[in-house]
């Protein structure tokens, strides 16, 4: 049984590749608005192959991104040729940073990664990481887009009501953030993260002065790419660019209902007692 | 223990292991698989990751109780667990990975209960999260 889903899932994941390449041999351009019912793309999802991976369909609408999304290919960190550019001041931050993720990886227990007492993760840290694995959920308003992640129940306001960013903000979780339309890209601009975050699971550093771009593109019904860009000339010698993730819109029943990922501080300190702690060979 | 170890540890090739949220991934032997039998003595259906407390008998008649890390509440019930699949007192047959430092735990992959299987993991979830 689980043979068999892991040869679905592959062979969903190549068909997916080749959808993908054929729009990237399209050249990216959007669809026309309107242009009515978009080709079928096999699901790559497994949670979609529980509910008999019917990929989702529909009309492209111009400039919507509504909807819940999951991560079907990319990295979720920053990768190692983040390290080349960190500064000295970055790299002190770095070395001290113990994660339980990536080739640095310690046993949680002797480690000092944010998550291990539900502080929140931080914007970057959501983009990167949760919504490969649990998902993100745009909603569409007048003068804001709201983002959902699914992890600690948190969400993140995207202004468009054509605001500037805020010259002398003070640090957020979550970060400050405009929105605008470039074309068929919906471009957020961030800043003021609050610097006690990690950028990501391999404890990359991030400070409040850093600016953070993700341009989010449409080019299917079901498919959203997220390309991110960080600049933090205190911690990194030139901007940092991801590669182009991509996500799989999500159907009904499966992740459509957002469930509560609370972090909760009494729950997390149970569970490190009962079997982070000793499995990490620390019984206190 | 020791014989209980060895008894139940095999040498597996993935040199990987799914994805666990909050590290603890780094404190189990991906390269190691143990699969025991036991008596299921709590089951706590709670984040950030549900855990399974089994009671298993070595050759020696001894008792050791098991710790099992399972998947998130929210993973686990799209995997298809429910906070009833198990309770103290039933008869499980466990498969996961062995901590590092020796001591009685592991990252749980496979539930086995009166023939039916749970997972913690379905394949690309796993790939995702990496």
């Amino acid at each position: 049984m689980r043979r068999s889903i892991a040869a679905v899932a592959l062979l969903a994941a190549l068909a997916a590749t080749a959808v993908v390449s054929a729009q990237g041999r399209r050249g990216g351009q959007p669809p026309a608005p309107g242009a009515g019912e978009q080709a079928a793309i096999p699901c790559t999802n497994d949670w979609q192959m529980r509910d008999g991976c019917a990929p989702r369909t529909g009309t492209l609408k111009p400039r919507d991104l509504t909807g819940v999304w999951m991560r079907v290919r990319g990295a979720t960190n920053m990768t190692r040729e983040a390290d080349d550019l960190l500064t000295p001041a970055g790299r002190r931050l770095f070395e001290a940073n113990k994660p339980s993720f990536g080739p640095r990886a310690v046993p949680p227990v002797r480690g000092n990664d944010p998550l291990g007492k539900c502080d929140p993760l931080g914007l970057t840290r959501n983009l990167f990481t949760e919504i490969a694995a649990r998902g993100l959920e745009f909603v569409h308003l007048p003068d804001r887009v709201v983002e959902f992640f699914e992890y600690a129940h948190q969400y993140r306001t995207v202004w468009t009501d054509g605001r500037a960013l805020p010259k002398d903000p003070e640090p957020r979780w979550m970060g400050y953030s405009v929105g605008r339309w470039d074309g068929d890209a919906f471009v957020v601009d961030s800043i003021a993260l609050d610097d006690r975050v990690w950028a990501d699971m391999w404890g990359h550093p991030i400070s409040s002065k850093a600016r953070i771009l993700e341009r989010y593109r449409r080019p299917a019904f079901d498919t959203l790419e997220l390309q991110m860009t960080i600049t933090d000339p205190d911690l990194y010698t030139k901007p940092w660019v991801s590669d182009v993730k991509v996500h799989r819109l999500q159907v009904e029943r499966a992740m459509d209902d957002r469930l509560e990922t609370f972090c909760v501080p009494s729950e997390e300190e149970n569970f490190n007692k009962a079997i982070r702690d000793p499995a990490g060979g620390v019984v206190r | 223990m020791r014989q209980l170890l060895i008894a139940g540890l095999f040498i597996i090739g993935t040199g990987t292991l799914p994805s666990a949220h909050h590290g603890t991934n780094a404190s189990y032997d991906a390269t190691k698989e143990v699969t025991l039998t036991g008596t299921v003595s709590k089951f706590v259906w709670s984040n950030p990751h549900g855990q399974l407390h089994f009671d298993v008998k070595g050759p020696d008649g001894k008792v050791v109780t098991w710790g099992g890390e399972l998947h998130s509440i929210a993973l686990l019930r799209r995997s298809g667990w429910t906070r009833d699949t198990l309770k103290p007192g039933d008869t499980v047959t466990v498969r996961g990975n062995p901590s590092r430092a020796g001591t009685p735990f592991m990252v749980v992959q496979e539930v086995t209960i009166n023939g039916k299987s749970y997972f913690r993991d379905l394949p690309q979830q796993s790939a995702a999260a990496q």
